[in-house]
């Protein structure tokens, strides 16, 4: 057998799907309704199949104006960079990376990469050269997309040290070292569209599709060996789930995510696999909801740290308004809430209470539907917890959010609450290519033709994660009677921020703790929308620290004086450099001693208590957000 | 001969044991002249190893977490170590460390040097520490470790029934009544061997540490 993980990925097939034999699970019912689906088994035929379609695949604003691309264009130029991949020597199998912010250019190189049977392993655009490096060395890429000249220059960094790296190719701003994607298109003109289909004919459903890179609790991001098969089923499982395939119009969605996360990119394959459009923002976070309100999308997701601004923006300035406007404000949600209780009870409203929606719809719910450009008809968050009072402020305006649970390691959804079963507090039901139970230690399992094939390169953490055919979640939760599952907890010491993004605190405590001054680091952010942290000086450090700056050396003085503040912000700020914006530190305080097992923070075994930090620190965490 | 056998049994174990793969260790109790081992055996530690030790990631051994971890005082806290017999370097640490407001009560810690984990090393050191404990009036064990350390919990299992009693940022807490009984077949076999022969220790795995079985 083949020692190239890539290639012995074709030969196994996923875990079988069947009747679990213990616990609480829930079976996987048949599958029905998708009208509008493609039927592809692989993320290549889908696309060959949607070069068929009428209608627009990619809208998205340039200079000023809206344009779009229709499935006849879009499938065309993916053809035409698989043509091109071909030409330049790039083999089946073989890993193509992307490294962009998400823009129509983006889904080209990932319908072209896989219409040329090569395995997409995409990059964060706003990770560090270090960390672009890494995926490029892991994944041995032969290729990567750059958005731009800045993007480049970060692959130029690092290039000498990524031996698999041939080609550099460029959406703009090629240069020297680089290929421009007209230069990809026209080196490829002697390829034949016999042989891009001969190659997607040739990628099997158990054939690797995508490496995904997730974080671990220690060291480097693992990387999730998605299949065709688990894409696939993926998209048919939300298409079916959300009662997307039935639609009498293309669903138009607006897409704003990172499409390196599995979130975004899985939006991306709904949407092509349906015949939707596809909604691409200007990738200025300050115009986002501009962008939604311009663009009427019907469908939208995204993460709790976006649903709650939208939240904030909509109730601020509340507090302020004259009592009655206050008044009227909260008998309008009340009235909301009211309403969709009775339809979710499968009950009429009522007169009174119809007269009522009606006059707090025009005064209150219109507005904020508003926001989203008025079209919208159902929305989705997802990829970390989201406030309960969001989700019903939201659902009392009339818009129908519905909370979904899943992660990497199953491509996307695990569970769903949809129109028809929705229980707020709960992450909804299994998708009906999910099977689940709840382990002996309260763990969630999971198996299904949508869970992974395991880690790339890491024989270790596939077999932690992947047990008996089971996929052992990291999250702690419970199955209720009626099947829908409720998260409680997490085994895995991470930190999932607001914006979804799954942390590894260790990394950067690692790095703030190699610095001169700072002794411990325990960084904060768990549903937060930025990490922050709690340092402690270095007491064999400090003193000299304290003679430089001319100051007594106390440290619990220390730890309040600006000069050393002004130090410690120098050492965050070169460890910053090395990570992603997203996994940066935003702001610090500073203890005034050591942490101890006296004050609790340490067992007597000198474990540092996390937990405990969190909370009897709690006070100085909320600060640094206001 | 008592199933729990005296410090002075446990300063005899200083005799070579075989483990599965044919390498020989010695298991002895900690002493402050330790620390130059202590240190290099941080140096080949793992990140993923010392995080799973420490709960948080830890470049470099401060001083006084050297002194505290070396300078042991065998009552409140002991530390049993595991050395490689070929080199000399430790590969091995379990301590525990007395909770002082619960003084039947002590907090367990154990580490293996990666190239070393999967042998059987931590489960012999936990059998010897387990009857040092009793020694000294400990009943009761907690542990925090990571949420995913099944490596430890599976060790600890092995001993006798593990009580979760907390889970929280990742990590679990445990608790468990050291068995009076239950380590003494290891600890017989190993104290015999102190006289006599070697002892193989199966793999790791799932295998309890009671089945070491002598050397042919």
């Amino acid at each position: 057998m083949s020692n190239d993980p890539i290639n012995r990925m074709a030969m196994t097939t996923t875990a079988a799907v069947g009747p679990s034999s213990a616990g609480v699970h829930t079976p996987i019912p048949e599958r029905s309704g998708l009208e509008l689906s493609t039927g592809a088994e692989t993320l290549g035929a889908m696309f060959l199949r949607a070069g068929g379609r009428d209608g627009s695949a990619l809208r998205y604003k340039e200079n000023g104006d809206w344009r779009e691309i229709s499935y006849r264009e879009f499938v065309r130029s993916a053809r035409d960079v698989a043509r091109g991949l071909i030409a330049v020597g790039i083999e089946p199998g073989q890993r193509v990376s992307i490294l962009s912010d998400t823009r129509p250019e983006w889904t080209i190189a990932d319908a072209g990469s896989l219409c040329a049977g090569t395995v997409v392993a995409p990059i964060y655009h706003t990770n560090s050269p270090e960390e672009c490096e890494y995926v490029l060395r892991h994944s041995e890429a032969r290729a990567v997309f750059c958005e731009d000249e800045s993007q480049i220059a970060k692959i130029e960094q690092v290039r000498s040290r990524c031996p698999a790296l041939q080609h550099v190719i460029a959406f703009r701003g090629a240069g020297a070292g680089s290929l421009s994607i007209e230069q990809l298109v026209e080196l490829g003109r002697e390829i034949s569209d016999e042989q891009v289909e001969a190659r997607v004919g040739a990628v099997g459903a158990d054939s690797l599709a995508s490496l995904v890179y997730t974080s671990g609790t220690t060291g480097p991001p693992k990387a999730c060996m998605l299949t065709h098969r688990n894409w696939m089923e993926q998209a048919h499982m939300i298409e079916e789930s959300l009662d997307l395939a039935r639609h009498d119009a293309p669903i138009e969605f607006f897409l704003f995510l990172p499409l390196a996360h599995v979130f975004g990119r899985i939006t991306q394959m709904c949407t092509l696999d349906l015949g939707g459009t596809l909604i691409y923002w200007t990738r200025d976070p300050t115009r986002l909801l501009e962008d939604i309100q311009e663009a009427r999308p019907t469908y939208f997701s995204s993460v709790p740290r976006v649903w709650e601004k939208i939240y904030t923006a909509a109730t601020s300035g509340i507090a302020e308004q004259p009592r009655l406007k206050r008044a009227l404000f909260s008998w309008s949600l009340g009235v909301g809430h009211r309403l969709r209780e009775r339809e979710r009870g499968g009950a009429a409203p009522g007169r009174v209470l119809a007269t009522e929606h009606r006059i707090a719809d025009r005064l209150v719910h219109r507005k904020v539907r508003d926001l989203f450009g008025g079209r919208l008809e159902m929305a989705v968050t997802s990829a970390a917890p989201i406030a309960r009072e969001v989700l019903e402020f939201f659902d009392a305006c009339g818009i129908v959010l519905l909370e979904v649970w899943g992660m990497t390691e199953m491509c996307g959804a695990g569970t769903l609450n949809t129109e028809q079963e929705m229980k707020v507090g709960t992450v909804g039901k299994p998708g009906s290519a999910l099977e689940m139970r709840v382990g002996p230690d309260g763990e969630l399992l999971a198996r299904g033709p949508i869970v992974f094939a395991g880690y790339f390169k890491n024989e270790e953490a596939t077999r932690e994660a992947l047990r008996e055919g089971w996929l052992a979640t990291g999250d702690l939760g419970s199955i209720d009677a009626e099947g829908f599952v409720t998260i409680t907890g997490r085994k895995k010491d991470i930190i999932i921020t607001s914006s979804g993004k799954n942390i590894t605190p260790a990394n950067i405590e690692n790095a703030l703790k190699q610095t001169r001054w700072i002794s411990e680091a325990v960084v904060y952010g768990d549903n937060r929308p930025y990490l922050v942290a709690l340092l402690t000086l270095d007491a064999e450090e400090a003193p000299k620290l304290a003679e430089q700056l001319g100051i007594p050396p106390d440290v619990p003085a220390m730890a309040r004086d600006e000069r050393v503040r002004a130090e410690v912000q120098k050492a965050v700020d070169a460890v910053n450099a090395r990570f992603a914006r997203i996994e940066q530190l935003k702001r610090f305080a500073i203890l005034d001693r050591e942490m101890t097992q006296q004050h609790g923070e340490l067992t007597p075994t000198l474990k540092v208590k996390r937990a405990f930090v969190y909370a009897q620190f709690g006070d100085v965490f909320d600060s640094l957000y206001d | 001969m008592s199933s729990i056998p005296s410090t002075t049994e446990l300063v005899s174990l200083g005799a070579p044991v075989a483990l599965g793969d044919g390498t020989r260790i010695r298991i002895r109790q900690g002493h402050s002249s330790d620390r130059g081992l202590l240190l290099r055996g941080f140096e080949r530690l793992s990140p993923q190893s010392r995080y799973r030790r420490f709960l948080v990631p830890i470049p470099e051994l401060s001083e006084g977490t050297v002194r505290y971890l070396t300078e042991v005082d065998h009552h409140d806290h002991e530390a049993i170590i595991a050395v490689d017999e070929e080199t000399g370097e430790g590969v091995g640490v379990a301590r525990y460390v007395r909770d002082l407001k619960r003084p039947d009560t002590a907090e367990v810690a154990v580490t293996v040097i990666d190239d070393w984990q999967g042998r059987g090393v931590g489960t012999l050191l936990v059998e010897v520490l387990s009857a040092r404990a009793r020694e000294e009036g400990i009943t009761t064990f907690t542990a925090l470790m990571l949420a995913n350390n099944s490596d430890m919990m599976d060790m600890l299992s092995r001993l006798g029934p593990v009580r979760i009693v907390d889970q929280e940022a990742g990590t679990v807490e445990i608790e468990m009544s050291i068995p009076k009984i239950g380590l003494a077949p290891a600890l017989k076999k190993l104290l015999r061997i102190a006289a006599r022969d070697d002892v193989v220790v199966p793999p790791g795995g799932r295998q309890r540490a009671g089945r070491i079985a002598p050397q042919r």
